[in-house]
């Protein structure tokens, strides 16, 4: 059994680095197989921990049913709501007869009551058909995909550049409270919460852009993306996305630090604290192990809350610098009342979301044995 | 008996923005090979102070030794340096503290919490070190001790946690173990248990245990000798005998006489209720003790001379020292502190203070840090 699980981290192990290779080589679907290989075996790992948390999962993802259903209905509902739909513009049109417009209708089912098109809607993407995109004349799956994977990319790159300078920088705060180190580090997190973040996107495009170019100022991709190779497309990508992973970070960064900050000075006042120091543990591992296992606990759960916000607060910068990612496509969708491109994106955050905040729970599961056994 | 520890004129100060808290202000006493020492005390006379600064953990700043040697086996730990002090810490002297329920790390392992110390001080592997937790657990009377290594704090009751608090002060059996209120957060039956299990410790281990509390009950039933603090400094030092049966100091009378006595008559003489024993008033504010003694506020027994001058501890009979007139007339002298860098800024902010706010600062003047002192 020991055996086992050892080779279960091993096997982790050798995972994560296979995967980082996969996805510099550009192999998208092997890394995808990797990652979901590497899911399945942490499911595993957690069973061994913990036999409860695997029913709490599954009863977690079935609870997305419902919220899912609730959200598609809302979002069938509100649209009718509006004025016009999406082909009252081609009612000025004089090349367009009436009958023709009323076929379109018909087609997209406008003609029908909300609940017809959402229980229709329910139907058909059982079947995998998730409605056509009107304004992009495709498939909504096949626009929403592409553009979910673009900003999940966004997002998480971001919330991992907060997290890892957060933390560190929320314990220097807190164990230099009151003097010029903690107040500089709370005067860059003020900054950092006080800034729109489009209007930090501007600055530093503007800051690139009178600096000579250093850096690309909107896209995804350079011109000659398809003739890189895989590493070229790599770094070709990354150096796109500092700007915007800069900005959003940022943002995310000052509330993580200040959380880290308050919860590490309340953490140092606790007993077990001073209990560590009595057993002649170095200051270091008193801050870095005994206090810093229990502040995070709270960043963990905000990381739930925290996805859901940085997806629906990258769609601006999305737009400011020019990343294909599903913010504008949102944001036309809208605009247009592009039906079916609109509940598809809803349906996406909803799930991703929930998705967050399971994925938080089982972190905080995994750190923290009071929410495992109990 | 030989002196395993002997603290001498010790002196913990906290320096606020602009006032001082004498919170332990020159306290001397010693501690024999496998001896108890109780320290007894109202909630804040420093007693707790008291033993951070034997570990050196006053939390600085605001708080700082400021004078005192503290000498473990001839050696002062107060000159030693921050790495030799870590070897001291958990090694040497070990502690135990009052809330069971918080002192143990929530996130970590029992056996984890206990190989951590082992594994601090002693050459010793992974492995071995919980095996040897779990003896140690086995030894404060742990049933399971293998099955428990694997178990975090909230799965143990109060009892069981402060047992194994008790297997991390005794891991590397110390010479000095200090234990601030260890019984007091926990019930009756419970209490008696771990008293029972931590004199069988010091029997067994020959250590040496300082034992904070304010109940007087344990002190009887448990040390040896006392020592009672009063607003900083120690005003009375016996055996645990002379203590009850012959207290000099009128707190210590004071504090004795408001225990109340089982099958003791509830009504007086002349049919009123009668009231238990509370010595009136309460601790002088540690930032401006009074001028004389520190208790003549409150002590029954107060003269003139009281008012003027601090008295002097003073060995009145064998091994009984007291601090006060009633017993000798001997005037304390008290060394000159350096309260350095901390003090002067505490001065200078003082007299910032004083000039904004002419006509409150007659009281206050008298009583600067350095004029006391």
């Amino acid at each position: 059994m020991k055996a086992l699980k050892q080779f279960n981290w091993r096997l982790t192990f050798i995972l994560d680095a296979l995967a980082i290779v996969m996805l510099v080589s550009g192999g998208t679907n092997l890394f995808f197989a990797v990652v979901l290989t590497e899911g399945a075996l942490w499911m595993v790992r957690l069973l061994w921990l913990s036999p409860a948390m695997l029913s709490y999962i599954l009863r977690r993802l079935a609870q997305m049913v419902p919220i899912v259903l609730a959200v598609l209905a809302l979002g069938f509902a509100l649209i009718q709501l509006a004025p016009g739909d999406m082909f009252s513009q081609m009612e000025l049109d004089p090349a367009i007869s009436r009958d023709q417009l009323e076929m379109f209708r018909r087609q997209f089912r406008l003609d029908q009551p909300w609940y017809a098109q959402f229980f229709q809607y329910i139907w058909n993407a059982l079947q995998g058909d998730f409605g056509f995109s009107r304004t992009y004349r495709a498939p909504v799956f096949a626009i929403v995909g592409q553009r979910a994977w673009n900003t999940i990319l966004l997002s998480l790159t971001s919330l991992v550049f907060a997290w890892v300078l957060s933390i560190p920088m929320g314990v220097f705060a807190a164990t230099n409270q009151y003097n010029w180190k903690d107040q500089f580090v709370s005067i860059f997190a003020f900054f950092g919460l006080a800034i729109p973040n489009f209007f930090l996107a501007f600055l530093l495009l503007y800051l690139i852009s009178s600096t000579g170019n250093w850096l690309p100022l909107g896209g995804m991709t350079s011109v000659g993306f398809r003739n890189m190779t895989a590493t070229q497309q790599f770094f070709d990508v990354l150096r796109h996305m500092i700007v915007p992973v800069v900005v959003i970070g940022t943002s995310v960064m000052a509330t993580l630090t200040r959380v880290m900050r308050g919860e590490m000075l309340k953490i140092m006042n606790e007993q077990y604290v001073t209990t560590a120091r009595a057993k002649g543990q170095t200051e270091n591992k008193v801050v870095y192990m005994h206090a810093l296992r229990n502040a995070i606990n709270p960043m963990i759960t905000l990381l739930g809350f925290q996805l859901g916000n940085v997806m629906s607060g990258a769609a601006l910068v999305e737009i400011v610098v020019a990343w294909p990612g599903l913010g504008s496509v949102l944001l036309e969708a809208v605009l247009s009342q592009d039906l079916y491109l609109v509940v598809g994106s809803l349906v996406y955050g909803v799930v991703l979301l929930v998705i967050g905040n399971l994925l938080a729970d089982i972190a905080l599961a995994l750190v923290d044995p009071r929410v495992r056994i109990s | 008996m030989d002196n395993v520890l002997e603290v001498k004129d010790l002196a913990t100060y906290f320096f606020m923005h602009d006032y001082i808290i004498r919170a332990v202000d020159g306290v001397d006493f010693t501690l024999g090979r496998g001896e108890t020492l109780g320290i007894v005390g109202e909630s804040g006379c420093g007693k707790s102070i008291t033993s951070m600064s034997m570990m050196r953990l006053v939390p600085d700043p605001p708080g700082r030794i400021i004078s005192g040697e503290i000498s473990l086996k001839g050696r002062d730990i107060l000159k030693i340096s921050d790495d030799e002090m870590r070897k001291v810490r958990g090694n040497e002297i070990s502690m135990i503290f009052q809330e069971p329920m918080t002192s143990l790390n929530p996130v970590f392992t029992i056996g984890f919490q206990i190989s951590e110390v082992l594994r601090l001080h002693r050459d010793i592997g992974k492995q071995d070190a919980i095996t040897e937790a779990a003896r140690l657990l086995r030894m404060v009377g742990m049933s399971d001790p293998e099955e428990r290594v694997n178990e975090y704090p909230f799965q143990l009751s109060g009892g069981l946690r402060q047992r194994a608090m008790i297997a991390i002060a005794m891991a590397c059996e110390p010479t000095v173990m200090i234990a601030d209120e260890p019984t007091t957060a926990l019930d009756v039956t419970i209490q008696a248990q771990i008293l029972r299990l931590m004199r069988q410790l010091k029997e067994t281990k020959d250590t040496s245990i300082a034992f904070i509390t304010h109940d007087l009950a344990v002190i009887a039933s448990f040390t040896d000798r006392v020592m009672v603090m009063y607003a900083g400094v120690a005003v009375e030092t016996s055996t645990v005998h002379e203590i009850f049966k012959n207290p000099l100091h009128p707190y210590t009378q004071g504090l004795l006489g408001s225990v109340p006595v089982l099958g003791d008559r509830k009504v007086n003489a002349d049919g009123s209720r009668k009231l238990l024993n509370a010595i009136p008033g309460s601790l002088p504010d540690a930032r401006r003790f009074p001028r004389g003694c520190r208790f003549a506020p409150r002590c029954p027994k107060a003269m003139k001379k009281c008012w003027e001058a601090e008295p002097a501890t003073v060995e009145v009979a064998p091994g009984h020292q007291v601090r006060c007139f009633l017993h000798h007339d001997e005037v304390r002298v008290i060394s000159k502190r350096d309260l350095g860098a901390a003090g002067k800024r505490v001065l200078k902010n003082q007299q910032k203070n004083s000039g904004k706010k002419k006509s409150s600062a007659d009281g206050s003047k008298t009583d600067t840090p350095t004029a006391r002192n």
